[in-house]
């Protein structure tokens, strides 16, 4: 049986994907060891993180993706660091920042942390490199059922 | 074109629908079960956390409440939230069931009266205790704050058969699935060998409502594109919390049942990590290992989780944004992690929105914000105490165990779901998941929701079930007859 497939989103296109990266490049710059965000390629695994999404949320998602990736880039560190700022406000006061918060930097820790980057020069994720971070899982054919 | 017929529909395949589905099957009922969620091999789960919020939960992750102060986290796969979760299964105290018996006027719910089926139940799934011998890192920082401090702590007891973690295996991988088939899930225990009896499942299929008539129940969904209907004598509703919930509304019964969608809880969570000068290492093995077993917390309303989580979700939950993140999670090698979980006493509330959408109402009141302020503090100071370097808390809370909305009880305006699993004024359909709940036990559910589909069994088939543990030895039996 093979695995069960999601299709990415359709509609997410490569100005989707650059304007993703540069919202990524002002929460994840990369430093001597972490590449940044862009440099991760991680942009290019957004579809495939929103296709569990409700479709209403992926559209939202992507609208929300070209506004504050068409911003400048001091406007776009203002942003999150309001939104950062809001996370602790309680009840519906805060709940913007959250929402925000979720939609955005939801995304972007998904699509650069999940080791699915091959950046690292033996092809292997540069992020999980930088982490030292790898699982060990021993499955034999009869973990195949 | 003519519907078949089936005994029993039941609507989801979770912990509920999953040993449901096994004791009406090898009772020789014709059982079919419908599962929104896909069905994967166990070696072909995902192996990254992006594919596995994309492609085993609802939403592709999370679902926030009304004011995103809580994110909730539920499967949708065959097996439900059993494989994604961390299979903790605990029996509920006097405490939990006492005040059970006073909403829902259920004298049942008692240690005694539910004891025989947890015992059924346990008897069919292989239970270990987490050995001193498994702790990491974490494991350690948390038993030696516990031991200082002078607060009572327990080994935690999992659902698990061999996880072989002295071979260097790490348990985290499996909350996007166990690869191994070690942790009891559904889909490794109960629906496997409700299959072996002829079970029918059929996944992907997304229900959308039901009609109760005097023959039967008509279920009706969505198998991809197609418009799908199927014809049941009887139905359960095991869609989990917010699934059932949400069918029951969808089926235009909010008005019969004044108790719909009322009355949902969750145990709020609350992470704090710690960074230490030496390498936690707090991903490594079996990344839960004990539990708080002390009085004073259970009768404060909250516990302490000795957890820890993967890159994706700590980066998500860190503070701090730029600099401060790279730092931290450059360390995340360095983190430890212990969590506060809430017994929540202030209702949330379900309801469908104008777009068809579900709305989880759901505000942390005085005694939830009390409760987590006072298990922060404990979190501090064992921190503190171990000698971290810097202690951080997760901006917002998390809801993993989804409870309420369909309480069982006795009276039509307090509860949708009577004492016998039907719910009121419909004897043909039933409700078997942790949508029962009249309240938070503020103990790991899914033990108790499987003891409580036991319970449903016996009562929709009108009989006391064979003893515990002869379940397990038919179904193998018959697998190796048929081998
Ligand atoms: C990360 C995580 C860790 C957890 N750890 C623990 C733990 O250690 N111990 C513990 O006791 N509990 C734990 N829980 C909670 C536990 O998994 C749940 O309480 C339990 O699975 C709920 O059982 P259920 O039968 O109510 O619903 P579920 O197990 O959620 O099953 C419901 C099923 O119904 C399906 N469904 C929903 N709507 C529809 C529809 N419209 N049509 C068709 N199918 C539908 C869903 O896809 C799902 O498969 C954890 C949860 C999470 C998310």
């Amino acid at each position: 049986m093979s695995r069960p497939s999601s299709p990415p989103i359709a509609a997410f296109s490569r100005r989707h994907e650059q304007a993703l990266a540069r919202i990524g490049d002002v929460l994840i710059p990369g430093d001597d060891t972490l590449p940044s965000y862009s440099e991760s390629g991680a942009a290019a695994l957004a579809p495939r993180a929103l296709a569990g999404a409700r479709p209403v949320d992926q559209v939202m998602m992507m609208r929300l993706i070209t506004v504050v990736g068409a911003l400048p880039r001091p406007l776009i560190a203002l942003m999150l660091l309001l939104i950062r700022a809001g996370l602790r406000l309680p009840g519906l006061v805060g709940a913007p920042a959250r929402l925000l918060d979720l939609a955005l930097k939801g995304v972007i820790m998904n699509t650069y942390y999940c080791g699915l980057d091959r950046t690292a020069p033996d092809g292997s994720s540069a992020v999980f490199q930088a982490l030292d971070f790898r699982l060990q899982m021993h499955v034999d054919d009869e973990d195949a059922r | 074109m003519t519907l078949s017929r089936y005994d029993y529909i039941i609507v989801g395949s979770g912990a509920g629908g999953g040993v449901l589905a096994f004791h009406l099957s090898r009772a020789g009922k014709r059982v079919l079960v419908l599962e929104a969620g896909q069905r994967w091999q166990a070696k072909d789960y995902p192996d990254n956390e992006l594919d596995a919020s994309a492609r085993l939960m609802w939403s592709g992750g999370v679902e926030p409440s009304h004011d995103a102060s809580l994110m909730l986290m539920r499967g949708r796969v065959l097996g439900g939230g059993t494989v994604i979760n961390q299979c903790l299964l605990d029996r509920f105290d006097s405490v939990a069931l006492d005040d059970w018996a006073e909403r829902s006027s259920i004298d049942s719910f008692n240690v005694t009266a539910l004891g025989r089926h947890y015992d059924a139940v346990e008897a069919d799934l292989s239970l270990q205790s987490i050995p001193e011998s498994d702790w990491n890192g974490n494991a350690r920082i948390y038993a030696d704050g516990f031991d200082q401090l002078g607060y009572r702590r327990a080994p935690l007891r999992r659902g698990q058969s061999r996880c072989d973690v002295s071979a260097g295996n790490d348990c985290m991988r499996c909350l996007g699935g166990c690869p191994r088939s070690s942790k009891q899930s559904m889909a490794a225990t109960f629906l496997p060998r409700a299959e072996q009896h002829g079970l029918e499942i059929v996944t992907g299929c997304h229900v959308h409502g039901v009609v109760h008539g005097s023959a039967g129940v008509t279920v009706y969904g969505r198998v991809g594109q197609e418009q799908v209907q199927f014809f049941g004598a009887q139905c359960v509703l095991a869609a989990g919390t917010l699934g059932s919930s949400r069918i029951l509304m969808n089926s235009g019964l909010t008005h019969a049942l004044p108790a719909l969608g009322k009355g949902f809880f969750c145990h709020p969570q609350f992470v704090t990590f710690a960074r230490y000068a030496e390498p936690v290492d707090a991903h490594r093995g079996s990344f839960q290992a004990l539990k708080s077993d002390d009085p004073r917390f259970r009768a404060a309303g909250f516990k302490l989780e000795n957890v820890f989580m993967g890159p994706v979700a700590a980066a998500y939950l860190l503070p701090g944004g730029a600099q401060m993140h790279q730092r931290l999670m450059r360390g995340y090698r360095h983190l430890a992690c212990i969590e506060v979980a809430v017994r929540d006493v202030t209702p949330g509330r379900l309801s469908l929105g104008r777009n068809g959408q579900l709305n989880i109402r759901k505000s942390l009141g005085a005694p939830e914000r009390r409760r987590a302020r006072e298990g922060l503090q404990v979190i501090r100071d064992i921190y503190r105490v171990t000698g971290a370097k810097e202690v951080m808390q997760a901006p917002t809370g998390i809801g993993l165990h989804l409870m309420g909305g369909c309480a069982q009880g006795v009276q039509r305006d307090t509860s949708v779901v009577n004492p016998e699993f039907a719910v009121h004024g419909m004897p043909r359909l039933h409700v078997v998941d942790g949508s029962l709940f009249p309240s938070a036990p503020g103990i790991n559910p899914s033990l108790t929701i499987m003891a409580l589909a036991h319970r449903a069994a016996e009562a929709l088939l009108g009989c006391t079930l064979p003893s515990a543990g002869i379940a397990r030895g038919q179904s193998i039996a018959i697998a190796e007859a048929s081998a």
